[in-house]
């Protein structure tokens, strides 16, 4: 193995950055951008309460508001002396950011529907002031001259815009980030659960056991994956551990095949030869000599598996067969924003998207540049 | 025997003119518009021009287009007017039905049109089963011919709603000629006796339909009629905006219309849609077995919120199982009111330490996109009482309806099979069917309003009216359900346009529709 | 060639337990599915002895097994039954040969992106090893790999239909009415084939962001298939020998090295047909495209078992006769192959 030839430890991570580059080509800087990616996201997931800006599935502004905006101006008549605005009563328009944050910062909402003049029920005594999105402040200050603004706009700033109900795009992209990982990983380690185990078995003993088992799995290898995963979604459900169970059934036949044939070769190795001559047990082969030669691979697959498995489950997500509100999910919000696309809402589906794409690529990297440092016999030249 | 008529004259189509949406005075054009043509668009698709099988919304436009009832209701409004039978008879005890036909009109396959034709047509629906067939075989026993222009339905039990079933088209007298005794016709042009002929259909492509010279009342306004099949909204718009279609039907996406009425060319017009949408409690099951518990969620969910956030507007609020625009319709529940719903769940024992926890069901796949926005608004509504505590639940369609009975709370809609109040209310709150809609809910007194109300003998009589406004009072104390929204009915034309009548029947009446 | 006839007679009898297996599993996996197909098809709260009725006449209330063995049964005989809803009583193979053609174009469209992007950029790889270039197209195909195929749809749609207007963004064509004359079923081919221009300019337009979609989202795979075998060939004694005749460059990595390895991409794109599939499903929801994919979908909202099945089964079997097809190829190819 290569690690035998290991010189002496170079100290500072640039260094071993570094020396890695030099054991392992350019692969090794693949395995680390998606170790950092993978960290990042991890990192987010876990502080998920603590990073949020706001709760994921409450409406905290109007809707579609423009990534960037979400603040407010007061906008009072000229020489009303209207100088703090607590406890003024405010017109606003029905069902935007004004409208929903009014009462947060101590003021009466008097809610409108779109299209009213606003300025007009101010003048006729129906509010006292009125509160206006800061993007419209300067022209309706053009137009309602006898208007002054009060004060500098206020309110919260949503980076990334707000959804059709108000909610914010980057909370729900974080905590978007927990359902996501916890179905992809989850549902990998299912596989792997029922994969590999069957694989050494299968692999091990032969025989009809082997054949009807290798028929199955690649029969169900060659199939569509996501059809599949489709079908059995829409049996078992909703909620993370079901739609967990139903791509594992999918990824599955990936372990068993990788680990039959990891068996098939290493089986016909002189060390399991002796072993048995030495009058070891089978569990005792399988479990001390051959299985520890799998776990090397079983990481790379692994790895490639969840990024799969987070396409899947986006997939599902996004033909309206994955997790369900409340849960946020990254699949789900661009089923949702896929309505609102031809009126050119686009930041509802851009951002969950590139979540996907970074998530997915992580995985793919890792395992990618695993796969060469480990098996470089394993992913082609 | 008491013997009952109707107006023998059918009210002057201009009338309805009025009534909908022409800014012209209407009544002077009654024969200019035959070389007219007027192409739709539609998004929907005929299923089966079968009236024997067919049971669906654009298909029974079709029909309302191409075969006339028996009795068929008057444009614009939920009553009953005579249609290919001038009269009809009750007997005393309500079960047997004695209609007189209108005399010299043939199918359009030169077949005369008799008492033996609707006998064999209502014969046909009883061998052939198809889907709509209960609305014939749950009802009527069986069909006697009296004499060639006089036929008798005999039913199992007496229904005073009778009229309204003849009404759908399973009852839809069609040319025994032209049409398999028992064997369904998926892709017959034949029609019945209507405005239109059907002059060629092309499937899920184009549906041509041309006046029929042999209509016994007056003319279509427009000689002839282009449906044309569209396989997505976005392309109907477009249609629509070029001027390549003049009206588009069921439907752009929801939020084509508020665009599209900026634009001078084009006009959208609404109306009051039948498909209603609300909350079944089921009141067997903890904690809605408590009429508090109900009646608090009924003060705190925001409809208007549901209308503007989930639906974009396409829907209206709805404060009754009856909809608006229906007869006898009242606005029967209270609007939102936080301090009264806190009030009650105080009563009921709960409190801001002590919330209520429900879970609220509903389902992703039956509804559309918008589903999981209603759910999520009406969560956040009734949370705003900080009394609440909602978990929301889904399940698929097919799950969902096999749950009836142990979900606690859930979303569902209906549109109706005949154009009665008591089809909206009946099914939910009677003692011997809310059992199947999963509502459970049993009430002396409720019995006794559907009770008086089924066998009234003036189906539109102010008597009756009377009862459903008390079961629309009750319901608001009782809260079986909880009435949501409405559908609105939206149609986009060209601004040129006139003569398009939306009412609750839900099909669009193309011989109405006239253009500039 | 005897040999290869036999060969061809086992492998073809291979593919017959695949199917089964596959038409066994969701053949369970449906029934044990929560959900009545019945009351999903008909309004809530009908009576049950109406709801038993349906059931009956549709042989729902036999035992799993006789509906098992019926099924198996029909399906020997290539009936695939008839639709339970949203109506009632279509033929399944009609519905799924209507929709078929529409998959077909899209795949054939997608597999042309792929071949043009994918190969090209590929050999270009190959050509210029352990370059920027090289490295760059090999982070390409990772990163293409990772983007879910519905959102580089979406992304289309938004940035060429919605913004720059070019392309529709939903459907085959604008109206049924201007669809060409059926003859395969292709429009784009069709309307060709009768020599309809408007129709085909339309056809086209739609066709384009979706192929472009598929067509992308699988060229990472075959920009790794393409540059690996061009490695390959590259290293073998005849190019060697052609550079070694003094034939420029491009000429033997393009010409030469590239048609000798076009052979085991074109197979090996067999291989990829599931993902191709999968792909497509996909990118017919994204376009709202009326393939056999979004039929797929929408069907099993309404738990329209027959239809389910069937799909499935015209999927296990496109699957199963395309990797014979490269398997048959590979051996009349490459003889050493035999099993």
């Amino acid at each position: 193995m290569k690690t035998s030839q290991k010189p002496s430890e170079p100290t500072s991570l640039l260094g071993r950055l570094l020396r890695g580059a030099y054991w392992y080509g350019a692969e090794w800087y693949w395995t680390v951008t998606g170790g950092v990616i993978l960290a990042l996201i991890i990192l987010i997931t876990i502080l998920a309460p603590v990073v949020s800006p706001y709760d994921p599935i409450t409406t905290v502004g109007g809707p579609f508001e423009r990534p960037g905006g979400g603040q407010v101006v007061l906008l009072a008549p000229k020489g009303s002396g209207i100088a703090s605005r607590e406890g003024l009563a405010v017109a606003v328009f029905y069902n935007t950011t004004p409208s929903v944050i009014a009462e947060e910062y101590g003021m009466t909402p008097r809610p409108y529907q779109v299209n009213k003049d606003l300025f007009a029920k101010v003048r006729a005594g129906e509010a006292d002031a009125v509160l206006l999105s800061a993007r419209d402040a300067a022209q309706a200050l053009e137009e309602n001259p006898d208007f002054v603004q009060v004060g500098e706009a206020f309110g919260p700033r949503f980076l990334l815009g707000t959804d059709n109900l108000g909610r914010d795009i980057v909370s729900r992209l974080i905590w978007g980030a927990r359902a996501v990982l916890a179905v992809a990983i989850l549902s990998a380690l299912f596989s792997a659960a029922i994969g590999v185990p069957l694989g050494l078995l299968s692999g091990f003993f032969g025989g009809w056991f082997d054949r009807t088992l290798s028929l199955i799995m690649d029969s169900i290898y060659s199939f569509p994956g996501l059809i599949l995963a489709i079908a059995v979604a829409a049996v078992l459900g909703t909620g993370v551990v079901n739609i967990a169970i139903a791509i594992s059934v999918v990824y599955i036949p990936t372990y068993f095949r990788m680990t039959r044939s990891q068996v098939l070769s290493i089986k016909e190795e002189l060390y399991v030869e002796a072993a048995r001559a030495l009058g070891a047990r089978q569990r005792e082969v399988l479990g001390m000599y051959i299985f520890p030669n799998v776990i090397s691979t079983l990481v790379v697959v692994f790895s490639l598996n969840v990024a799969d498995a987070i396409l899947t489950e986006a997939g599902l997500a996004f033909l309206g067969l994955g997790l369900q509100p409340p849960t946020p999910d990254w699949g789900f919000d661009l089923n949702k924003g896929k309505a609102y696309l031809p009126r050119g809402y686009w930041w509802p589906i851009t951002f969950p998207g590139m979540m996907i794409t970074l998530v997915a690529l992580g995985f793919s990297l890792l395992g990618e540049g695993l796969g060469e440092i480990l098996n470089p016999r394993l992913t082609e030249e | 025997m008491y013997k009952r008529k109707f107006f023998f004259v059918l009210l002057a189509l201009a009338v309805v003119l009025a009534v909908g949406l022409t800014a012209c005075g209407g009544g002077k054009q009654a024969s200019t518009g035959a070389g007219k043509t007027i192409v739709i668009g539609t998004t929907d698709k005929v299923t089966d021009l079968d009236p024997a099988n067919a049971y669906d919304f654009h298909t029974w436009e079709i029909f309302h287009n191409t075969m006339d009832t028996l009795l068929h209701y008057k444009p614009g409004t939920t009553d009953l007017e005579p249609g290919l039978a001038e009269s009809y008879d009750v007997s005393d005890d309500g079960k047997e039905y004695t209609f007189h036909l209108r005399q010299g009109l043939k199918f359009p396959d030169g077949t005369p049109f008799n008492a033996e034709a609707v006998k064999w047509s209502i014969d046909r629906v009883f061998k052939i089963q198809g889907d709509p067939n209960w609305l014939v075989t749950s009802f009527v026993d069986h069909v006697e011919v009296v004499d060639d222009y006089t036929v008798k339905f005999v039913l199992k039990d007496a229904v005073n709603y009778f009229p309204l079933l003849v009404a759908t088209y399973p009852y839809a007298p069609v040319s025994p000629k032209c049409y398999p005794a028992d064997q369904i016709a998926s892709d017959s042009t034949c029609g019945g006796i209507g405005h239109y002929k059907i002059e060629k259909w092309t499937r899920d492509v184009e549906m041509d339909l041309v006046a029929n010279p042999d209509w016994y009342g007056d003319p279509p306004k427009a000689g002839k009629v282009i449906v044309k099949y569209f396989a997505d909204a976005t392309t109907m718009r477009l249609a629509l905006e070029n001027g390549e279609i003049d009206i588009a039907l069921k439907s752009l996406n929801p939020t084509d219309y508020a665009d599209l009425e900026k634009n001078p060319d084009i006009q959208v017009i609404e109306g009051p849609g039948a498909q209603i949408r609300y909350i079944v409690f089921n009141s067997d099951m903890a904690p809605f077995d408590n009429k508090l518990v109900r009646e608090a969620v009924a003060y705190a969910v925001d409809r208007q919120a549901i209308v503007d956030k989930a639906f974009q507007g396409t829907h209206e609020p709805l404060y009754s199982m009856v909809p608006m625009g229906m007869w006898s319709h009242i606005d029967a529940f209270p609007k939102r009111d936080l301090n009264k719903a806190k009030e009650l769940l105080q009563e009921a024992g709960y409190s801001a330490d002590k919330p209520l926890e429900i879970d609220l069901w509903w389902t992703p796949t039956h509804y559309g996109d918008t589903e999981s926005d209603v759910a999520s608004v009406v969560k956040a509504a009734l949370e705003e009482t900080g009394m609440i505590k909602v978990n929301l639940q889904s399940a698929e369609w097919a799950t969902y309806t096999d749950q009836f009975g142990s979900m606690g709370m859930f979303l569902l809609g209906w549109y109706p099979d005949y154009m009665d109040p008591d089809n909206y209310t009946y099914p939910f709150a009677a003692s011997d069917a809310s059992d199947d809609i999963g509502s459970n809910y049993k009430s002396e007194q409720m019995d006794a309003y559907f009770k008086s109300e089924q066998t009234a003998t003036d189906l539109r009589g102010a008597e009756r009216q009377k009862v459903f406004e008390d079961i629309q009072k009750l319901w608001a104390v009782d809260v079986p359900t909880l009435p949501l929204t409405q559908g609105k009915l939206l149609v986009a034309a060209r601004s040129n346009v006139t003569g398009i009548v939306l009412d609750p029947v839900m099909a669009n009446h193309y011989f109405l529709f006239d253009k500039k | 060639m005897r040999s290869l006839g036999r060969y061809l007679l086992v492998r073809t009898l291979l593919t017959i337990p695949m199917i089964f297996v596959l038409v066994t599993l969701v053949f369970l996996i449906l029934r044990v599915m929560p959900g009545d197909p019945v009351k999903s098809s008909i309004r809530p709260g009908a009576p049950q002895e109406y709801i038993d009725e349906i059931r009956h006449t549709l042989g729902l209330d036999k035992p799993l097994y006789v509906q098992y063995g019926e099924y198996l049964w029909d399906l020997l005989h290539f009936d695939l039954g008839t639709t339970l809803s949203p109506v009632r009583g279509q033929s399944v193979s009609e519905q799924i040969w209507e929709h078929f053609p529409a998959t077909l174009e899209l795949a054939l469209a997608g597999i042309l992106v792929t071949a043009v992007v994918g190969v090209g950029a590929g050999a270009y790889a190959a050509h210029h090893r352990r370059s920027v270039a090289d490295y760059s197209l090999r982070l390409y195909a990772i990163i293409v790999y990772a983007i879910p195929v519905f959102w580089l749809g979406l992304m289309f749609q938004l940035i060429f239909g919605v913004w720059l207007r070019w392309f529709p963004i939903a459907g085959r064509i604008s109206s049924l009415a201007v669809a060409p004359e059926h003859v395969t079923g292709l429009y784009t081919l069709d309307s060709l084939l009768t020599g309809n221009w408007v129709a085909f300019k339309d056809s086209v337009m739609h066709l384009i962001l979706p192929a472009m979609t598929l067509g992308l989202y699988l060229s990472g795979v075959f920009v790794r298939l393409t540059r690996s075998n061009m490695l390959q060939i590259l290293k073998m004694d005849f190019i060697t020998a052609a550079r070694a005749r003094g034939i420029p460059e491009r000429t033997v990595v393009y010409g030469h090295a590239l048609k000798n390895a076009l052979i085991p991409i074109i197979t090996m794109m067999g291989l990829q047909f599931a993902l191709l599939l999968a792909g497509a499903v996909l990118t017919e929801s994204t376009f709202s495209w009326p393939g056999l994919g979004r039929f797929l979908v929408e069907r099993i909202t309404y738990r329209d078992f027959p239809s389910i099945q069937g799909a499935v089964v015209v999927f296990a079997v496109l699957v199963a006769s395309v990797s014979l097809l490269v398997d048959v190829l590979y051996a009349w190819i490459d003889p050493r192959i035999r099993y």
